[in-house]
């Protein structure tokens, strides 16, 4: 990802990326918001200072998406999903859209959604799941567990 | 793998498979970036002028309202095709009722709503009032632009939560609101034109009016017409506001710490807190009371400019939270190293009986 000029070669990070850190952040904010948090994601990692030396920008792209995805607040996702509800038919979007998984996530914090998107969808252990969400394991362990209990209903 | 993991990888999968498609490469993304670093600052900086001015209204403008910060969310239908009302639903403005029409079929969807309020701030520096946004849902006619409804929610009769007050008189109401890229242009009716009653509400009215319609997409200017014609006497002064008015045009008049984020009603485990301030050394400083009054977080961070000049601010919280806590954003005085201009926000997650804005 490094150009024999030593610059981080952006858009090819970007490239290698964008998929898996747009299916990311649909666990996160959903599919209605997902594509624009990938992008401002991007966007502000990439014209960080720190940028420059990060040494795994896959990591530090994860983390950025779970900030912009906290920024763009819980609520969000409960409001999509009222409206959702409500929306007359041709007004609903084009993708389909997984009603019963959505409000089963809307019951987690963002924080509690990277935790079980990392370990069950990204497969990565608890150390892993950590350095991209910036927390320690233990904190992993405390999401997964409270997340755990807010889903309690889904999972039985 | 336990049937427990089995379903939280089902879930996990589910989700994911939502996914759309991947958004492509600005091919001129390191020039957007860089305009944007130059803009955005600047329009926090706007925003923090706005609640600047409306803080320093507070002490003349409280027409309504007092007491502690509480919770919101409220569930509003705007005028107009109402139809699919559900029981505890209230038609916009609060004292008309709308009767379901079985004729009508307009959709009606429920959104989320900011609109700015202004709270006095615990030990004022400046005197001035703070600007704070207030986070609403409410029902509307799927047609109606979000802006649009948002100021008809600001204006009229308002039910305001302890703590909130608004110098937007009752009868001044908006006519029409049209959109032109990062322009609007907001039609009053002929109320608009007496302000509300001194200089200062008069500012502190302009400036909710402007923060609340500038919070929607890019709108950086709010022009004010009456009968489609701008406005050159306004309020008590007779200002001249026939000019487009950006957020930065009455800064020097609000709190010196302003918080654009969160707004009521967001929270979870995490939380950013974010804004602009004009305080000491830019030094800005936060709390995170719980619901027993305990500080259970303390913080500060440099702003980007300070002692005469405003700078952005943030803080990214990690915090269980509860959703009955509130936090405060303040600088410390130099002279005794208290708490000043302390602007309060309470993190009250969705509380679909909350507080209704437009109760009778």
């Amino acid at each position: 990802m490094i150009t024999a000029t030593g610059v981080m070669d952006n858009e090819n990070v970007y490239r290698s990326y964008v998929a898996e850190l747009t299916k990311y952040a649909t666990g996160l904010v959903g599919p209605f918001d997902a594509a624009d948090v990938v992008t401002d994601a991007c966007l502000k990692a990439f014209a960080s200072s720190k940028w420059p030396e990060v040494e795994n920008p896959r990591a530090y792209l994860y983390r950025v998406v779970l900030s912009v995805a906290t920024d763009h607040h819980r609520s969000t996702l409960s409001r999509r999903l009222r409206e959702l509800k409500t929306a007359s038919p041709e007004s609903l979007p084009a993708q389909e859209v997984d009603v019963d998984v959505l409000e089963a996530v809307e019951r987690l914090s963002v924080q509690q959604r990277a935790a079980v998107l990392l370990t069950y969808w990204a497969d990565l252990p608890a150390d892993a799941v950590a350095e991209r969400m910036g927390i320690s394991s233990g904190a992993v362990k405390r999401h997964l567990a409270r997340a755990r209990r807010h889903l309690e209903e889904w999972l039985s | 793998m336990s049937r427990f993991d089995e379903k939280m990888k089902e879930l996990a999968d589910r989700m994911v498979a939502m996914s759309p498609e991947p958004p492509p490469y600005p091919e001129d993304l390191a020039v957007t970036r860089r305009a944007e670093s130059r803009t955005r600052p600047m329009l926090a900086f706007a925003g923090a002028a706005l609640v600047v001015l409306i803080l320093a209204a507070i002490p003349l403008l409280l027409s309504r309202g007092g007491g502690e910060v509480p919770p919101l969310a409220t569930t509003t239908t705007l005028p107009g095709e109402t139809t699919v009302s559900p029981a505890t639903s209230t038609t916009f403005p609060a004292t008309t009722t709308t009767e379901p029409s079985p004729t009508t079929t307009t959709a009606i969807e429920v959104r989320g709503a900011v609109i700015y309020l202004v709270q006095s701030p615990e030990n004022s520096f400046t005197g001035n009032p703070a600007l704070v946004p207030f986070r609403t849902q409410y029902q509307v006619p799927a047609s109606t632009p979000e802006v649009e409804a948002s100021l008809h929610l600001l204006t009229g009769a308002l039910n305001l939560p302890p703590g909130y007050i608004t110098s937007v008189p009752e009868q001044v109401d908006v006519v029409d609101v049209t959109l032109d890229e990062h322009q609007i242009t907001v039609d009053m009716n002929d109320a608009f034109l007496d302000g509300a009653g001194g200089l200062l509400a008069d500012y502190t009215m302009l400036n909710q009016l402007i923060y609340t319609a500038s919070h929607f997409g890019e709108i950086e200017l709010v022009q004010f017409t009456v009968d489609g014609e701008p406005v050159e006497q306004f309020g008590s002064e007779g200002l001249d506001i026939s000019d487009p008015l950006g957020p930065d045009a009455f800064l020097d008049q609000v709190n010196s710490v302003l918080v654009t984020s969160p707004v009521n009603g967001e929270g979870g485990e995490a939380l950013m807190v974010s804004g602009v301030a004009n305080v000491f050394e830019a030094t800005v400083s936060l709390e995170v009371v719980d619901a027993g009054g305990n500080v259970v977080v303390e913080d500060f961070t440099t702003a980007s400019c300070g002692t005469g000049c405003w700078g952005a601010y943030s803080f990214n919280i990690d915090y269980p939270f509860t959703g009955e806590e509130t936090v405060r954003v303040f600088w410390h005085s130099p002279e005794d190293g208290s708490p000043s201009d302390v602007v309060t926000i309470p993190v009250l997650w969705d509380d679909p009986d909350g507080w209704d804005l437009l109760r009778a």
